[in-house]
């Protein structure tokens, strides 16, 4: 599996994964095709986590530096939460739109091709690397899913047939979930940051994106304790908090003060 | 929610805290444009800073014993203030997300209303005393009344409180400084660059070697029109063992020399302070036009050289990328034996209270720098906020744990408690 070759094996596990939602959804009721259906998902993602670990060892760095390299995890750890999920609850819309979202970051890869190469800067030379990037996409995945809920519910409230918001106890356990790893990632990245640059918080662009995105969800979770705030109100905080989220992940680059960040390491 | 009530009527909620709110942030830029965008910083300077950190805790425990039963304590413990709490923090550091920080040619009125430097202005210390109240009484009020099965609500909570307490009102007492040594050379002071003071430190440090080491250098198409690196699919690594392309241009590096010197017009190997890498490359375009040459990055004492391939581009070799540097040096310190290390970059190291970091090189000079700037911090409330990092980082893990089991013991401490 040569890297050059990531378009076709890009176009191979989003082919694998149509099919594999085909089976589920217009088959769903015989127990074969579910079997089948979740099997040609799961092997797209195997394809992409042998293609990811390919990456690995030819760039002789974990590829977690680019914009472009933490996308591709994150198609990963999102399809897996969509297959989690979907094996525990059944929501087969949900298990559409995380692949969906999975495909599309993979496409976008196709699209804006980066220069992977090897270098990374001495910063970046740190065991909390790994864990910090990682964690971060888990919580990424997680949360981007818990939008993906709430959008669709959102959708439904306003020009479909459901006027309940029942699925938003789907919501709540991927925000916790996500919440959690968003917590680590932030925190990891404060402790790492000392060792680094000597302050645990600099308030960095990214870093404030990053504190930004936490209290967003921090206040959904409060909002939902005894219905604090009403349903609707929720999941409208966790459709703007994807869009925070995102901000911190890739917009902080294109702000002004970016010039300035210590985390842009794409333009290299 | 409680329907038909007035405002300011048992129990406040949210159309109250929004006011709070507002008015917070409303006399957070009035204070700050009274005193004319000076901020907050002579506030939060040593020993004021110990002032406002004691003067709230005990604010906070006179009114837990004294003012437990105002609306306003009530409020306060209450989720509607937890959100808009968090709500006006969160709404502050947007602006401060948005805007560009210690802009000199920011225009006056922004500079007056504390937006050219968020974290030292009024909004801001305002918006981070209503978290560290609301949040404080909280948590006071549930240590006071402990139960087991509220320890995961107390840790995170705590350790959040803490790392505010210990963030805003001790990281000001940081000392940052930066200390320059030549190779062979000694040094035992340091400054601070934001005030340009010279400090003497209890230790001595003397540089024995610096030492570099590069990545390969990288390949790029530069616009002839405009001198510029060329956007797009452009940079490649040297590389001897296979063909790459940039634009139209197949590239093939025959020979690749990392230490070498001009001679006529060939590189040759040479061992000598500034020697630069250079390459021979081939490149062939789409139309079968050939071009060939040398190609180097130079160094601080020898020319670069370019190729030019057609009227649009020329090829450059970039200056190699740093991807460690390490600092060989000798600690000295009154009656304590001698510390010999070698300092890199994320590995500092600890010498009495200071922390020890390699900062910078000589970067001109790049790998045959013989200078290293080193960076000395000291951080005495260090230990406050990594307390609370870790008790955080404990709360989360305790999330996690019972995120996946459906229900969340806050939300049932929660329920009972109102109930």
């Amino acid at each position: 599996m040569e890297w050059s070759d990531f378009p076709n094996y890009a176009i191979l596990i989003i082919l694998l994964w149509t099919l594999g939602l085909i089976f589920l959804g217009t088959l769903k009721f015989k127990k074969s095709f579910q079997l089948i259906g979740s099997s040609l998902l799961s092997l797209g993602v195997t394809i992409l986590i042998v293609l990811l670990v390919n990456l690995w060892i030819s760039l002789e760095r974990p590829p977690l530096r680019t914009l472009g390299e933490t996308r591709l995890w994150y198609s990963v750890f999102l399809a897996i939460v969509g297959l989690i999920f979907y094996w525990r609850w059944k929501y087969y819309w949900f298990v559409v739109f995380s692949f969906f979202m999975a495909g599309l970051f993979l496409a976008l890869n196709i699209y804006m091709p980066e220069n992977f190469n090897k270098t990374l800067m001495p910063a970046l030379h740190s065991p909390w690397f790994v864990p910090h990037v990682i964690v971060y996409i888990v919580a990424y995945a997680l949360l981007g899913a818990s939008s993906i809920v709430a959008v669709k519910q959102l959708y439904d409230n306003y020009f479909g047939k459901s006027k309940t918001t029942s699925s938003i106890t789907l919501a709540d356990n991927l925000v916790y979930l996500g919440f959690s790893f968003l917590t680590m990632g932030l925190l990891f990245g404060a402790l790492w940051a000392k060792e680094a640059w000597g302050h645990y918080w600099t308030w960095d662009p990214k870093e404030t994106w990053a504190f930004l995105t936490w209290a967003v969800y921090l206040i959904y979770i409060h909002g939902r304790i005894r219905n604090s705030i009403s349903n609707k109100t929720a999941l409208w905080i966790l459709a703007i908090g994807f869009i925070v989220l995102l901000m911190c992940w890739f917009g902080v680059n294109y702000l002004p003060s970016a010039v300035n960040s210590v985390h842009t390491y794409s333009n290299g | 929610m409680i329907k038909n009530r007035n405002i300011w009527e048992r129990p406040w909620e949210y159309k109250e805290g929004i006011l709070i709110s507002m008015t917070l942030l409303i006399l957070g830029f009035m204070l700050e444009f009274v005193t004319d965008g000076r901020g907050v910083i002579q506030l939060l300077e040593y020993p004021s800073n110990l002032y406002l950190g004691s003067g709230i805790i005990v604010f906070l425990i006179l009114i837990s014993i004294f003012g437990r039963k105002w609306a306003v304590t009530e409020w306060l413990k209450s989720i509607p203030a937890a959100i808009c709490s968090i709500a006006l923090l969160l709404f502050v550091s947007l602006l401060l997300g948005l805007t560009m920080q210690y802009d000199k040619s920011a225009p006056e009125i922004i500079r007056k209303l504390g937006l050219s430097h968020v974290v030292s202005s009024w909004p801001y210390l305002l918006a981070n005393l209503f978290l560290l109240i609301a949040l404080g009484l909280t948590t006071i009020k549930n240590l006071v009344s402990f139960q087991w099965r509220k320890l995961g609500f107390i840790i995170s909570h705590l350790g959040l409180w803490i790392v505010l307490f210990g963030a805003n009102f001790g990281s000001v007492q940081m000392q940052r400084l930066q200390m320059e040594i030549s190779e062979g050379g000694i040094n035992n002071t340091a400054i601070d660059k934001t005030t340009n003071q010279v400090y003497t430190m209890p230790f001595a440090i003397k540089l024995v070697d610096f030492i570099l080491d590069e990545y390969t250098p990288k390949l790029a198409l530069v616009d002839n029109s405009t001198g510029k690196l060329h956007q797009g699919n452009n940079i490649i690594i040297v590389d001897t063992t296979q063909k790459q392309s940039l634009e139209d241009w197949q590239i093939t590096c025959k020979e690749y020399i990392y230490s070498s010197a001009k001679a006529g017009n060939k590189y040759y190997f040479v061992n000598e302070i500034g020697a630069a890498p250079s390459v021979f490359v081939s490149a062939t375009n789409d139309i079968g036009n050939t071009v060939e040459g040398w190609i180097s990055c130079g160094s601080f004492n020898r020319p670069y050289e370019s190729l030019k391939l057609d009227e649009q581009f020329s090829l450059v070799m970039l200056l190699p990328e740093p991807k460690e540097y390490t600092s060989v040096i000798e600690i000295y310190q009154r009656d304590k034996d001698l510390i010999a290390i070698n300092l890199e970059v994320n590995k500092p190291m600890v010498v009495g209270d200071w922390k020890i970091y390699q900062l910078n090189y000589d970067s001109n000079m790049g790998r045959w720098s013989d200078t290293s700037v080193v960076e000395l911090i000291k951080d005495s409330w260090l230990p406050v906020v990594y307390t609370g990092i870790f008790m955080m980082l404990a709360g989360a893990l305790y999330m996690f744990w019972m995120g996946t089991r459906n229900k969340i013991a806050v939300f049932k401490t929660k329920t009972t408690e109102r109930e």
